[in-house]
């Protein structure tokens, strides 16, 4: 996975809810580009 | 008991439903749904009726095969192939070895009411599919070589512990994902451009677990920001 997905999960996870419905996230890819969005 | 329906339906007809067998009570039926060589139309219809396969428009013949069976204990299994005939012609544009492929469009129906183990196949064509509001034990959906949209445009109406997506060598837009109400999402492929939106209706609990594993391609994955994420295996 790129360095791309690694800082969106980050910056996601450095800014999220305390509380509330929870979500374990894998992502893998060999090869590509990968994001992660909030909305 | 076995049941087997063939048929060879061409354009301007609608092929005609028949008496599926349904399971008992709270027993769902084992519905497999095998698309080939066409655009797929996919939707969901109130009521507990068959499922339907209406090729009105398409210009070249169909092929559709049915076969319902008792497998025992109160539950039956339905299957439907159905592919379609790709037409070519000269491109313009020279792609293709010059050139272009048109697929017909076959609707499928599928009803709300009936209470559904479904496995879901297209290949080799496109699809656009919404799934809303069906009713489902559990749900497997395989999308190959080809365009496919998948969407829950409403939430499925009983929640299921896992939904399962494989798909490969295509452009794989899938939304409403919340709606699927899983506990569990597992997405497999290999080449493939994807973007998962989880918008809709999320199930509140236990916690969920979104898995993702493909060996090459470009992946968007939205979440709801009001969801906490728990961690991350990315590598």
């Amino acid at each position: 996975m790129g360095e791309s997905a690694k800082h969106d999960v980050q910056e996601t996870m450095d800014t999220q809810p305390d509380s509330g419905p929870a979500v374990l996230l894998k992502m893998r890819m060999t090869m590509g580009a990968a994001s992660l969005e909030r909305f | 008991m076995r049941r087997t329906y063939w048929a060879v339906t061409f354009g301007l007809l609608t092929f005609p439903v028949f008496a599926a067998t349904p399971g008992s009570a709270g027993q769902p039926t084992a519905l497999e749904l095998d698309l080939a060589d066409a655009r797929f139309v996919i939707r969901t219809v109130p009521g507990d009726g068959e499922i339907g396969i209406d090729g009105s428009a398409a210009k070249l013949p169909f092929k559709v095969k049915r076969t319902a069976r008792e497998a025992g204990g109160g539950v039956s299994k339905e299957t439907i192939h159905c592919s379609g005939t790709k037409s070519r012609r000269k491109g313009a544009d020279g792609t293709n070895d010059g050139w272009t492929y048109e697929l017909d469009t076959i609707q499928v129906t599928i009803p709300q009411d009936r209470l559904l183990d479904l496995d879901l196949v297209v290949h080799q064509g496109q699809s656009d599919i919404d799934l809303g509001g069906l009713t489902l034990s559990a749900v497997r959906i395989e999308l190959l070589s080809g365009d496919h949209e998948l969407t829950f445009s409403s939430p499925v109406r009983r929640d299921i512990d896992q939904v399962q997506v494989r798909a490969s060598r295509g452009e794989f837009n899938l939304r409403g994902l919340a709606s699927i109400r899983a506990r569990e999402f597992l997405f497999r492929g290999s080449a493939g451009s994807w973007e998962l939106e989880f918008d809709g209706n999320w199930r509140e609990e236990p916690d969920s677990v979104v898995s993702f594993e493909a060996s090459m391609g470009d992946l968007v994955v939205r979440l709801p920001s009001h969801l906490k994420l728990l961690g991350d295996s990315s590598s």
